[in-house]
This record gives structure tokens, sequence and C-alpha cells, in this order.
């Protein structure tokens, strides 16, 4: 089939189905329906084997044929896919890296499918759920359907490591980032709300979400840089676009001796909240480290802008 | 003169996929300057590298640096040479465990063999996995008791229902498999790790 006649998909990964960042599918899919631009899952989609399958031999092979078999299942099913895990992007992209470079793994791939009848196509595209907000959406709809533009809420972007890193799996992609050190894609994400948005000495620095459960020392100390850095710039809220990410910054902080505690949200969340939607609809019931401060802070500048009397005070609560 | 069992070695870590650059190394330390484990690594990508080009190579195999590796591709995006360190790394951590030795490395292989099971059981057995089975699995009772203050938060923000924590808890995490709702799939899922998953337990 002709690319330009592929539907669009969403491929969730098992975080965001059944594991830490169910958070992250509630703001998604309600925003989503806001929107008027739903998107389905891929159906029976499997999980991508994440950062442990690609390390050994016998693990290598194993994780490129199942991501290999989910362009296959998007192959059948005619569509491109938008994916909600950077971990799971990083994955598939390698997948389709690995399917089309390496003859003798290619050829035992398609020998398998064939099994069950299915190929896979070399083009399927590929790309972050960002993208689909940002380009298919368009920055434009999604300013138009703002009702509390965040004007005076300090937000520090973290975009994490695999959103645009490694560079060699990103060659053929049509949404190609910006800069592999410095993607501006979450900034003008975060101006169309209006908000302040911080300089991030640490925006594509590891969190260690993959070397949480081995070592976790290493993570808490890659959690302290960002942290710092984000008190340096007084942030509100740190912006995340990865749910590994979003768990490891929201429950791990009360570990790490902190200045102040940092409310973390994910790029949907804080969309879903300048689009006046309530934070149960957001998931945001359920973060960890509270997120109270900035949901004052919401409410005074809502107050402001309607011209009502402002019943809050500048001091912040905190933690 | 470098002797024959370092170019067998040299040549055996450029045999897997995108170490071909590693000669292309100028020892500029970049790599290092921006890697985030390099704290904690007793060498870090730079000194690892040019152990293998200079002939250091029984130092480099006794390192536990490439378990460090948090495979985030700085190096690779700051490299001058595109020497890629994250392959090499992984080539030499692959190197360590098929050749099952040195005997340094033998408990933290353990480990990594440990979680790499959990992980290709669930796959193997349901096609996809969940994180809060990982977890307990890999952990075991002692491990998840160390981590209670971050069960309670769980608990307490309602991200997981008593009644499931209970069920989780009480069964080492095997209630939290998660399944593919589709069982045709599910079993494609089981025949194509029989047959790339050749790790073994």
């Amino acid at each position: 089939m002709p690319k330009n006649e592929r539907v669009w998909k969403f491929y969730p990964g098992c975080s965001i189905t059944e594991g830490f960042g169910t958070d992250y599918q509630i703001s998604n899919a309600n925003v989503l329906h806001e929107l008027n631009n739903e998107i389905h899952f891929l159906d029976d989609w499997n999980c991508c084997g994440a950062v442990y399958l690609s390390n050994y031999s016998g693990g290598h092979e194993a994780s490129v044929a199942l991501g290999a078999l989910n362009l296959a299942k998007a192959t059948q099913q005619n569509a491109n896919l938008f994916v909600g895990c950077s971990e799971c992007y990083r994955k598939l992209l390698r997948s389709k890296y690995f399917f089309n470079t390496d003859p003798k793994l290619h050829a035992e791939i398609e020998d398998f499918l064939k099994e069950d009848n299915m190929k896979v196509d070399s083009d399927i595209e590929i790309e972050h759920l960002l993208d689909y907000y940002r380009l298919t959406i368009g920055l434009d709809n999604i300013k138009k359907a703002i009702k509390i533009p965040l004007k005076g809420i300090r937000l520090y972007p973290y975009i994490g490591c695999l959103f645009t890193r490694p560079n060699s799996y990103h060659k053929d992609n049509k949404y190609r980032h910006s800069n592999p050190e410095h993607p501006t894609e979450l900034n003008e994400f975060l101006d169309v709300l209006s908000a302040d948005v911080t300089h991030s000495n640490y925006l594509t620095e590891c969190c260690g979400a993959s070397c949480v459960l081995t070592k976790d020392e290493m993570s808490n100390s890659m959690l302290n840089n960002i942290f710092s850095d984000a008190n340096d710039f007084n942030a509100d809220a740190i912006i995340t676009v990865c749910p590994m990410c979003k768990f490891n910054l929201d429950s791990r902080q009360s570990k790490i001796k902190l200045k102040r505690k940092i409310p973390i949200l994910q790029f949907t969340q804080i969309l879903g909240l300048a689009m006046e939607l309530p934070p149960k609809k957001l998931g945001l019931n359920t973060n960890i480290t509270t997120i109270k401060p900035l949901l004052n802070k919401i409410q005074y500048i809502k107050q402001v802008q309607k011209g009502e009397e402002t019943k809050y005070s500048e001091e912040v609560e905190y933690d | 003169m470098i002797s024959a069992d370092v170019i067998e070695f040299q040549k055996k870590v450029m045999s897997y996929p995108n170490t071909e650059n590693l000669m292309a190394c100028v020892n500029c330390g970049t790599c290092t300057a921006s890697c985030p484990s390099s704290d904690f690594m007793s060498y870090g990508p730079r000194a690892m590298i040019r152990g293998i080009i200079t002939g250091n190579i029984d130092e480099v195999r006794k390192s536990e640096d490439p378990w460090r590796c948090v495979q985030c591709f700085m190096c690779e995006i700051k490299c001058p040479r595109d020497v890629k360190p994250v392959y090499i790394m992984m080539a030499l951590k692959e190197i360590a465990v098929t050749e099952n030795k040195p005997e340094e490395l033998k408990n933290l292989v353990r480990k990594e063999k440990k979680l790499l099971k959990i992980f290709a059981k669930q796959i193997k057995k349901s096609g996809r996995i969940s994180e809060f089975h990982t977890a307990l699995a890999y952990k075991g009772l002692l491990g998840s008791a160390k981590e209670m203050d971050l069960g309670l938060d769980l608990l307490l923000t309602g991200r997981i229902k008593i009644k499931d924590a209970m069920k989780y808890g009480l069964t080492f995490g095997q209630a939290a498999e998660t399944k593919m709702p589709n069982p045709e799939a599910r079993d494609q899922v089981r025949r194509l790790m029989e047959r790339f998953y050749t790790f073994g337990d």
C-alpha cells in the first residue's frame, strides 16, 4: 500500500496500559476526546522488549524480531505508528533499523512472518506521540482549545534521552527533530500554553530509569542533577514526554534530599489543565509527589484572568 | 608488537554491529565527560576504548563499566569521530557473558541474567509485561520490603489499589501478569521467542 494511504494508529506499550504509566493514557484519552481527535490502538500489539532484551546475543535477535512483528501488524492494518513511550519509540526504530540493515536477520524474520502470511513494509513510519499533538492535530488547533492560558506558570521542559537519540535510527523519519542535544519540540508545545518555559540544562540528560531496578544510586544521582536545575530556575512543574521518566521523577523524590519537591506532569496532563479538564480526568489524583502548589497557582491565575477577587496568597505550600 | 590474543580480542569486539569505527578514536575524552554514569565507572568509555586499542585487554575484560552504561547515547551524539561507545560497551558485555568469565563479574552477570529471564519469561507467556511483576520478582521478598515506602506511596495515592497490592504481594507479582487478549497473537509471540530468543536459562 502506498504510504500516503495509510492510517495512523497508536502503539501504547506495556507501561501505559498496565504498568506505572496508566495516568498518561487516562489524560491522553480524555484530552484527545475533547479535541475530537481520537486515535486507535494498534490491534494485538506486543511488547517491544524494553532496554533489557537488547543486550545479549539471543536477546538482540529477539528484540529486533518483536519490533518487526509489531511493524508487520502495522503493515497488515495498513497503519503508521505514533508511539507513546520514548523507550518503545527507540525500540521500534531500532528494530526497523536492524531489520533494514542486517540481511541475515532480515531473512530469518521474514521467514518467520511467512508462517502467518505476514510481512513488513520497510517504510512504516514511526513517530512519537508528542508529534501527533504538534503536527497532526496542529499547534494552532491546540491553542484554540486552551481555556486557561498558563501565563506566569514556570514550566521546566524535560524531554529525556531517547526522544532524539541515537541519531542513526532517525535518518528516515519525516518529522525529524530540530537538534539531538537541544530539541525544541517540547518548548514549542509548551509555548502554545502561554506558559513561562524555563531554560533547561538537563533537557536530554538521562534520568536513569533503566537502572532503577539494578543500581538505583546511579539514577538518584542523575535525578538530583535534574531537580537541582529545575529548582535553580524556580520551576512550578517539570514536564515530561515519557512515562518511564515521569514515574521515575515522580516517585523517587523522597529518596533524594531535595530543597523543594516539584510536581511532575506529562505533556498531556499539563495540556489538560490548560483546557480546564478536572485533575481526576487527567490521572493527576494518582501522582505521588503532590501537585497542590501547581493547582493552587493555576487557580489563582484563573481568578486573575476572570477579574474575580483572588482568594489565594503568594505563599506556596512546600512539602 | 601487539600480541596475537590482543588482535583476536579487537576483532571479536569489532564483529558486533556498529563497532566498526572503534579504531578511529582520538582519545579526546568527550564521551566520558558527557556520560551520566561515568562517576560510577572505574574507567569510563574513553579509557575502555583506549585499553582495547593499546592492548590492555585484561583490565578491559575485568571491568564492570559496561554494566553501568544506561544506553542514553549522549556519547554517540558528541563523539567527533562517530565511534559509538554504546555499542562497544554492549559488545564487551556480550563477550563476558558468552565466554562465561572472568570470575570478578560472575555476580553481576548472574543478576543481569536473572532480570533478563524475568522479562523473557513474561513475554513468552503473555506477549506483554507487567512492571509490578518485574519489580517484585526481581527484588524478591527482602528487596521489596526495602522499597516499602514506595509501596506505601503507591497505595496512598491510589496508583495501585489495596486489593491488587495484596494480590501482587502474596503471589510475588505473579497475579500482576498481564496478557494479550487475542490467544492466537499471544501464541505467535511465544513462537517468536522460541525461535529467536536463544539465550537460554
